[in-house]
């Protein structure tokens, strides 16, 4: 089963961006402005890497990264910078 | 969260940036780093046939000759040339040949963030940092009994050069963390589009550490210098494509001329995104010189008057019925749709002029646009 991109967001302008750019590079990807669902969102899937959204609070990105180090620490994560 | 402060609370964490507004080129780059982190190549992707060395001019010749040569013995291989030139390619048909058990493991040292690299080679015990919570295998372990290929070594850090050194050295590794030495067995191909004496010369790469390297250098001569293998190299991936995106690609005399005076900066990665490309865009399989992209189609526009000639010629590739049939009226109207673009394109959005160079009155061009939702400018 191929990796999947997730992405974490919360504004929907920039998911919905990213989302474009992801799909002309013809990666499968979830997105999700929860950042407490997306294990049941991705199900069986692998993950290729995990987009994180500017507007995630400190606590919401702790959170996420924990998750993910039991999930598979290994995973790589992009954190988008530089929104004003 | 500021990346810094990501960095500093989750260090065991990968983590890469990426700036607002978003640009395709930098997610592409994003994406590639990722790639290299996890370039672990698998057998299977060996099996498919793409690993091939593609080409007969004297210069491909000497690099199978050298490739078949050093295959089956130890030696440190160094693999030289431009980007896109098929350096990993000739990596894995060497470890292809090598007769080794073990994986072939890739890791791009130029993609890898320097604080992240010493780990990623050579492991990590628990406790070496916050966050390792468990030992980790590096790369080098994990192309044990097989061929580790370091690309973009030219890009490696000068800290990890002297690393490296030691391991070429004394065949061990040490775990980031750990005391005890490991002995690896594996064989050692590097690679880079750098110049490595010059970047010596300017005190950026190590000179014992190049020597241990280059026992067995390899160059792959560019594109533009073997204009020979082009047109291999096109069958080649007009093959990938009628497999994968069940197209065939037939390049008219001209656009074919045009693809081997061409000079590829970007060498054959270059020349086969162009056709993968084209396998998507030209969904009725005929390429003329006008379908190609710029820099290309510039090229076709300064010899406009030879491509009216040529690509209004008939054919000289025969025609063949695909085994399943083709819808015949879509693969008319996708040529007509094509025609009337080309055309509308060469009178500068005039209709008239389109019309006339089509042999078609204006209404019926017009009725044309409409219906095939053709955007001109007008």
């Amino acid at each position: 089963m191929d990796k999947t991109i997730l992405v974490v967001d919360q504004d929907r302008a920039l998911a919905e961006n990213l989302k474009e750019l992801i799909e002309f590079m013809d990666q499968p990807y979830v997105v999700t402005a929860v950042p407490t669902n997306w294990r049941q969102r991705i199900g069986e899937r692998r993950l290729e890497a995990v987009f994180v959204g500017p507007d995630l609070s400190d606590q919401d990105v702790s959170g996420l990264l924990a998750d993910l180090k039991i999930f598979d620490p290994n995973v790589p994560v992009v954190m988008m910078q530089g929104k004003s | 969260m500021l990346l810094g402060e990501a960095k500093q609370q989750f260090p065991w964490a990968r983590i890469h940036s990426l700036a607002y507004p978003l640009r395709l080129d930098a997610l592409g780059e994003v994406l590639e780093k990722i790639h290299a982190l996890h370039g672990v190549v698998h057998d299977d992707d060996l099996r498919t046939g793409y690993g091939r060395l593609i080409g007969d001019s004297q210069e491909m010749q000497l690099v199978k000759h050298l490739v078949n040569k050093v295959a089956s013995s130890p030696a440190t291989v160094l693999i030289t040339g431009e980007s896109g030139t098929g350096k990993e390619i000739v990596a894995r048909r060497i470890h292809d040949l090598s007769g080794r058990a073990g994986p072939f493991v890739a890791v791009n040292c130029g993609a890898i963030p320097e604080h992240l690299l010493e780990s990623e080679l050579f492991g990590h015990e628990r406790g070496a940092f916050t966050g390792a919570v468990n030992a980790r295998a590096g790369r080098f372990e994990r192309a044990k009994g097989g061929t580790f290929f370091l690309d973009e070594i030219g890009d490696m850090p000068a800290v990890m050069q002297v690393k490296l050194l030691r391991v070429l050295e004394e065949r061990v590794i040490e775990r980031v963390g750990g005391a005890k030495s490991i002995p690896v067995d594996v064989r050692l191909v590097a690679a880079t589009h750098r110049d490595l004496p010059r970047r010596i010369a300017e005190g950026r790469f190590r000179e014992d550490l190049y020597y241990r390297l280059s026992v067995f250098p390899i160059e792959i001569a560019p594109l533009r210098e073997r204009p020979g293998d082009i047109e291999l190299l096109i069958d080649e991936f007009i093959r990938r494509s009628r497999d994968k995106q069940k197209v065939t690609l037939r390049f008219s005399d001209h656009a074919m001329r045009l693809l081997e005076q061409y000079a590829w900066p970007g060498n054959v990665r270059e020349l086969a995104n162009l056709i993968e490309r084209l396998a998507v865009t030209r969904t009725n399989g005929v390429v003329n010189a006008r379908d190609l992209p710029w820099p290309l189609a510039e090229k076709c526009d300064q010899l406009a008057d030879v491509v009216d000639v040529v690509d209004t010629a008939p054919q000289t590739t025969p025609v063949a019925l695909p085994a399943d049939g083709i819808d015949l009226k879509l693969y008319l109207a996708e040529i007509e749709r094509d025609m009337i673009e080309c055309a509308l394109s060469d009178a500068n959005g005039v209709v008239q002029h389109a019309a006339r160079r089509l042999g078609i009155g204006r209404t019926t061009l017009v009725e044309k646009i409409r219906r095939y939702k053709i955007k001109h400018p007008i």
